[in-house]
């Protein structure tokens, strides 16, 4: 939340309005009043109240002057003295009952030994008294080291500059159980100690594990089950509140179809609620996405309730609290004529970001966006991101604005890049625009958002196979990094997942499919200042 | 999510000095059961293995119960469809898949029909496409 300022120079009286002397200047009375002169009389049959009853009614000496207001028999008067200005921008200047003083203004509030910009009474005015472009952090000041943080570490004015990400020499480590069938990357997550890796892993049958790893990727203890029950359960996204893990998944245990569950889980990834069934839908509830904002949990996911009386499928969401209790019901959050599946979510300053696919009559996709309230209520009308055979769709939100990117496919063969679109504030989408090249596939992408930027992964098959790439774009989609190869595996590498670290890095999960028998893995993205881009 | 001994209180408790109180894992769930073998009336990678006119398609009968009860999957013979790799799919006869291919949710919007596929075995999905797992145990479809 921003603090408002005070600018320098300007007060508001207590009577809501501002007063600026000049020479031959009015002398501010409220409207409505007028300064009686001695031995005024009034218009016949009208009454002249006094102008004042205290001294504090009468109009006050200017910032930066000394003088003296008084009210005397009801008649207003100023003597104004001596301006206390000693022409040093970073002196704060006042007159006080010893006449006009100036004090130094420079202040250090953080204690990194760099001063801020502004003074004691406005810090961050541009007045160019220190350089501490913000002075309540003590890891930012001039010549501090840059970050890949999305703030200006070093003050010189760009946030971010030279600071790259880099794959950190490493082998890939291997997170899902080596006795299991196999696993898949379903999500990961940063708890400011170490990351928590959610995967579906199959003995027979599937369920969904938590895996706890440090931040450079060792296993911490083995992997724990998440729901325990005796039909196909799938690993699901991961978000981390502050204290606790929340986590959907969809599962057969009951209903003979999929519904969405919800779990609470501790650092080691133990569940710390009972599992709290979503829906209770005909047909399938597939695919959920989670987000926290800070004060609750935000579930969406797809759903097939209304075909049974003749509908399409729709895209539903839920609030939940962090005691794991449901807030309210499940929320249409797509017109309910309009077929649509396979939302993904992301949360701005303004409210929550929808995208997902949605199908024409003739079972063409597309990409379609909605926005909604952060209780996920009033979804504004789909916006449509016009690009055929769409699908996939990932929502970043940079600033005010959205990114959602897609990849393409007709059902039998994958497009050659992965796709972006910016959604603006106005909700006007600029051209679709191609991301990637040199790949005759590409599917599947992942993104983080630096705010003004973004990190998206994703895998095409440009080096043979599918292999994950990761690059850097701004807000117009321009590279503001190299492309980036992480993976050079055998066989195809796809589904990442992607979580900051608390060292400004990126932990990466996915999945190594293994020729159909895949296993999850995790490697590092180190943040290297100082680098050029070529 | 009350603790243990603070009835009315949800969530976690500050301590005095600032921390949190831990609530205790929750430990409950079905007792696990080995998966059942599967019921197996054909072999949907031996063309005509249900006979003319009929293709082998993989099942998965999902529970009702209680929240503990198992799925039941295999294979079964069905009158043969027409739809391929991508095409719209559904319960209709007249919407079901080729032999080959089986109707699946989750791959792409909509019902669609999907190529059969083993795993373990180099990937022979085409058009960037590759063999992932199904929810009916040993078998895949190309996507």
């Amino acid at each position: 939340m921003r603090a408002s300022l005070l600018t320098r120079g300007l007060l508001l009286s207590s009577g809501g309005w501002f007063l600026v002397l000049a020479c031959g200047a009015r002398t501010g009375l409220p409207p409505g009043r007028e300064l009686a002169t001695a031995g005024s009389e009034g218009v016949a049959g009208s009454l002249i109240e006094p102008a004042c009853l205290t001294d504090l009614d009468c109009p006050q000496p200017p910032p930066g002057q000394c003088g003296v207001a008084a009210c005397t028999a009801g008649v207003c008067s100023l003597e104004l003295g001596q301006v206390c200005d000693d022409g040093d921008p970073c002196t704060d200047d006042a007159c006080s009952s010893m006449g006009c003083t100036f004090v130094s203004g420079l202040v250090d509030a953080d204690g990194d030994g760099a001063f801020a910009t502004g003074t004691l009474a406005d810090p961050k005015a541009a007045l160019g008294c220190g350089k501490d472009c913000d002075d309540t952090s003590a890891e930012i000041f001039p010549m501090a080291i840059e970050l890949c943080d999305g703030l200006d570490n070093d003050c010189n004015g760009v946030v971010d500059d030279g600071a790259q990400l880099q794959p950190r020499a490493m082998a890939p480590i291997q997170v899902s159980p080596p006795e299991a069938e196999h696993a898949e990357a379903a999500g990961l997550a940063f708890d400011g100690e170490s990351f928590g890796a959610s995967m579906t892993s199959r003995f027979g049958r599937s369920q969904g594990q938590f895996q706890r790893l440090t931040v450079d990727g060792q296993l911490i203890d083995g992997p724990q089950r998440v729901a325990r029950v005796n039909a196909a359960a799938y690993g699901g996204p991961l978000v981390w509140s502050g204290e606790r893990y929340l986590t959907a998944y969809q599962d057969a245990r009951q209903a003979q179809n999929y519904e969405i569950y919800f779990d609470i889980l501790n650092r080691k990834g133990e569940r710390l609620t009972q599992d709290l069934r979503v829906t209770n839908a005909e047909d399938y509830s597939l695919r959920p996405s989670i987000l926290w904002t800070g004060a609750e949990g935000l579930l969406v996911w797809d759903d097939r309730r209304l075909e049974e009386s003749g509908g399409v499928s729709g895209i539903f969401g839920q609030r939940v609290s962090i005691e794991g209790k449901l807030l309210g019901g499940n929320l249409p959050l797509s017109p309910s004529a309009l077929e649509a599946e396979n939302a993904s979510v992301a949360l701005s300053d303004s409210g929550v970001g929808i995208a997902f696919v949605s199908l024409d009559a003739g079972g063409t996709s597309s990409v379609k966006f909605v926005t909604t309230s952060r209780a996920l209520s009033q979804p504004s009308a789909p916006i449509a991101i016009d690009f055929e055979n769409a699908d996939g769709p990932v929502v970043t939100a940079l600033d005010e604005e959205y990114v959602v990117t897609f990849h393409q496919f007709d059902g039998v063969r994958y497009g050659p890049a992965i796709f972006g679109a910016v959604v603006g504030k106005n909700g006007v989408v600029r051209a679709p625009q191609s991301m990637t090249a040199g790949a005759s596939h590409a599917q599947g992408n992942a993104t983080y958002s630096y705010g003004d930027r973004f990190v998206m992964v994703w895998a095409d098959d440009k080096d043979g196979g599918y292999q994950l790439y990761a690059q850097t774009f701004d807000k117009r989609l321009a590279p503001v990094s190299q492309r980036l190869r992480l993976t050079t595996t055998m066989t195809d590498t796809l589904g990442a997942a992607l979580a900051p670290s608390a060292d400004g890095g990126l932990g990466v999960l996915y999945s190594d499919m293994n020729n159909g028998k895949p296993k999850t893995f995790f490697m590092r993205l180190d943040c290297k200042a100082g680098f050029e881009l070529k | 999510m009350s603790r243990g001994g603070t009835a009315g209180v949800a969530g976690t408790e500050a301590m005095p000095e600032g921390g949190l109180v831990e609530p205790d894992p929750v430990d409950t769930g079905c007792d696990p059961e080995d998966l059942p073998p599967p019921e197996l009336e054909c072999d949907p990678f031996t063309p005509l293995s249900c006979g003319s006119g009929a293709g082998c398609y993989p099942f998965v009968d999902h529970p009702e119960g209680s929240g503990c009860d198992q799925q039941r999957y295999g294979t079964v013979c069905l009158v043969a469809g027409s739809g391929t790799q991508g095409e719209l799919c559904g319960d209709d006869a007249n919407d079901w898949c080729a032999p080959g291919f089986v109707c699946v949710v989750g791959q792409r919007a909509g019902k669609r029909c999907a190529a059969l596929c083993e795993l373990g075995v180099a990937n022979r999905c085409s058009g960037g496409l590759i063999c992932g797992d199904l929810d009916v145990a040993g078998f895949g479809v190309c996507g």
